[in-house]
């Protein structure tokens, strides 16, 4: 009931799926969210209306779309395919399909962040001498680190969660790809429900350990 | 903020005005995801010749049936997988004199017609290396898989296939993974190929000695309040004019 592949190895999984998730779309997340923020370009919106389609979209049109890009046909999984990088069905499409379905949390919170924070402080600070990134670094990304957190936050638990998507980029083929949503899943279907059960609360002591560690360490409120 | 108010009020506003409704009287007909598109052509004849109207669910055949163990929920269940049915029927949601053979499919091993095409003679010679990446149902999860298992014990080659098996859960993941040519074959119901037209090209019929059977059960559900219609629905579907359609369909008559 408990072997490997079907026990620890989705639990171990899951934890490096969704921390890389999270870091590739905390960084292209945060990217965004600057250039969304204080970016003045035409169709600024409707980058951030793309960015937030995975939220809108059912997880499998997400992977779908993500299968088109990535497969072996796609515009980049073809190329990949030609210096021997292979992504579709193996646990780095299970990292891609995380961080899709993550990014737009990180975006929409690392905008609003960065929005609040005062134009007037980052003027000074470039007239201080600061350039452009030394202002990001040293006074944009201190005062917008609460909202930043909030939405890493979030992307670790979305990622964490993360199945249909992945079901379709990844498959879901026991250590291999088996993450714990979609071993929770096939135990379910598969009629195991006292297995299915045990996996459940593991993700969810786990997931609350990682989430409430983080809220307790992470940046809070000065006043 | 307050601005979006009025917006939302609108959009809410039609759900609010519509309660009752017809759908309310409707028989509720639980079936399989791989009998959708049949079922949705059963259930057009049927109301065109003045039976009830019906509600079709459909979903897999394991996800129904707990649909039926936490309620009342269906008055009519069609199962892909007489697994499913004996389990409601030892649990006594169904009666074992209600259950009926409705249909039987076969598998195929099919490629996407975008790649060139591959000879296949015997279902062993899915070991030759041209044939990379084989998608199956997940033999766990989705039935197609397991008679997939099945058939590839059967012939011995299991075990060595088992790096290049790429595990689905439904239909139309692999037809998904066909039409885009992700993998060089895949296993699945003749069914199933049907809808993928020109997308796809059989190569092998599988031999139906080498698997359990593929049946389809159909019963009507112990609790239901309309036990009339819910028969007369199932005579319906075991009738000369629902095996027509089945046949258009790919499926074969239940004896």
């Amino acid at each position: 009931m408990f072997e490997h592949e079907h026990f620890t190895f989705p639990l171990l999984l899951s934890l490096q799926v969704s921390a890389l998730a999270t870091m590739l779309a905390g960084l292209l997340g945060l990217a965004l969210g600057y250039l969304l923020a204080r970016g003045r370009f035409v169709g600024r919106e409707v980058l951030d209306v793309l960015v937030t389609l995975p939220l809108v979209l059912p997880p499998v049109v997400t992977g779908y779309l993500l299968l088109m890009v990535l497969g072996r046909h796609g515009w980049l999984g073809g190329p990949l395919a030609h210096v021997g990088i292979a992504i579709l069905f193996t646990w780095k499409a299970a990292v891609v399909a995380s961080a899709a379905a993550a990014l737009p949390f990180m975006v929409k919170t690392s905008r609003a962040a960065i929005e609040q924070v005062d134009p007037e402080l980052e003027a000074t600070a470039h007239l201080l001498g600061f350039s452009r990134w030394g202002t990001f670094w040293h006074v944009t990304l201190p005062l917008a680190r609460q909202g930043i957190f909030a939405g890493l936050v979030l992307s670790f638990a979305r990622a964490m969660g993360e199945f249909g998507a992945t079901l379709m980029l990844a498959g879901n083929t026991p250590g291999r790809t088996n993450t714990m949503a979609l071993e929770i899943y096939a135990a379910t279907e598969a009629g195991e429900s006292q297995r299915a059960a045990v996996l459940v609360v593991l993700l969810v002591v786990l997931s609350f350990a990682i989430l409430y560690t983080a809220n307790r360490i992470g940046p809070r409120s000065d006043h | 903020m307050m601005r979006f108010a009025p917006f939302l009020l609108a959009l809410v506003t039609p759900l609010v005005g519509c309660g009752g409704g017809g759908e309310e009287d409707a028989l509720r007909v639980s079936a399989a995801a791989s009998l959708r598109v049949v079922m949705e052509d059963l259930v057009d004849a049927f109301e065109a010749q003045g039976g009830c109207e019906i509600r079709l669910n459909t979903a897999s055949s394991g996800t129904l049936r707990r649909q039926i163990e936490a309620g009342p929920a269906a008055d009519v269940y069609l199962s892909a997988n007489e697994r499913h049915m004996q389990a409601l029927v030892e649990e006594g949601h169904i009666r074992p004199e209600a259950v009926r053979l409705f249909a039987r499919n076969h598998l195929v091993v099919a490629q996407s017609a975008q790649e060139t095409a591959l000879t296949l003679t015997s279902l062993a010679d899915l070991t030759a290396e041209s044939f990379g990446r084989i998608a199956i149902g997940s033999p766990r999860t989705a039935p197609v898989g397991e008679y997939a298992e099945e058939a590839l014990r059967a012939v011995g080659v299991w075990e060595t296939l088992q790096p290049r098996l790429i595990l689905t859960e439904n239909a139309p993941q692999i037809a998904a993974y066909l039409r885009r040519g992700e993998v060089d074959a895949a296993i699945l119901y003749v069914t199933d190929v049907v809808p993928l037209g020109e997308a796809a090209r059989v190569l092998l019929e599988i031999d139906s000695g080498l698997h359990s059977p593929i049946r389809y059960t159909i019963a009507v559900v112990s609790e239901t309040e309309r036990p009339e219609a819910a028969t007369s629905f199932v005579d319906f579907l075991c009738g000369p004019e629902a095996h027509g359609s089945l046949r258009i369909h790919g499926f074969l008559a239940p004896e």
